[in-house]
């Protein structure tokens, strides 16, 4: 199970049961610290994480057949993150484990972020997709191409009110 | 063989022309090139590490839009850097429009 230690942002917990207690699989949300998740949201994750595990039928109430165990190492990033800013759409992270240290990154724009903890990757990673958005937004008057970019990026960070 | 930071950031910048862009983080840089036509290509370079491992290596590839091998090439500078924007326009990895 991936957690994180320190939670000032709201990522879900992806958890693989699959040694204990055979094919099993969970996704929580920590509800206590982030109560405005209603039920409905929690499906929809579900489902993002069912889609990119290749997985039909996920409901809110796992078990999930089949799943493989290296999806134990994904979280979904979603709400508040660093410096007013937010995660609007769930966005899938991978965390892979290197010598000591831990690395985390989007399959969508490629950012990563690294540090000795999953917490500490997990906020490297923020800083990283904020400058990526920065860079990219510095250039997206520049050709289409950009301006497509930014549209992308934009649908799933946006500034806090 | 682990790559070395220094060398990578070294031949970014001077051979394939990447500019050395701002961000918030006091241990990385981020690197930048404008290519006619395509989005912007940005990778982010460690300052506080020796040497750059396998997957790290791998995710700075995905950066620059190749495969790992493509990218050592460029390191080893057995790539040009008319290489480098020739894949990168035609045949890059990931794709440009993957997953947006």
């Amino acid at each position: 199970m991936i957690t994180t230690q320190a939670q000032p942002f709201p990522v879900f917990q992806i958890q693989d049961r699959s040694r204990t207690r055979g094919a099993e699989f969970v996704v929580t949300t920590g509800s206590s610290q982030y109560p405005d998740l209603t039920t409905e949201f929690v499906g929809s994750m579900l489902n993002v994480a069912a889609m990119f595990a290749n997985v039909s039928d996920m409901t809110s109430e796992i078990p999930v057949k089949s799943l493989a165990a290296t999806f134990s190492m994904r979280h979904i990033l979603i709400g508040p993150i660093l410096e007013g800013w937010r995660i609007i759409r769930p966005l899938l992270l991978t965390i892979e484990e290197e010598d000591g240290s831990y690395l985390i990154s989007d399959d969508i724009f490629s950012v990563y972020g690294e540090g000795v903890s999953t917490p500490d990757a997990l906020r490297d990673y923020q800083i990283a997709l904020l400058d990526y958005y920065q860079i990219v937004a510095r250039h997206a008057k520049k050709n289409a191409a950009n301006s497509n970019l930014l549209e992308a990026l934009q649908r799933y960070l946006q500034q806090s009110v | 063989m682990p790559l070395d930071p220094g060398k990578l950031e070294a031949v970014l910048g001077n051979k394939f022309e990447f500019k050395p862009s701002d961000g918030h983080s006091d241990n990385h840089k981020w690197y930048e090139l404008q290519l006619d036509g395509l989005p912007v290509i940005a990778t982010r370079v460690s300052h506080n590490k020796k040497e750059i491992r396998n997957k790290l290596e791998g995710m700075i590839a995905r950066q620059l839009r190749v495969r790992t091998p493509f990218f050592r090439e460029m390191v080893r500078c057995t790539k040009s850097r008319d290489d480098y924007y020739e894949k990168v326009r035609k045949d890059p990895f990931p794709p440009w429009n993957e997953r947006l």
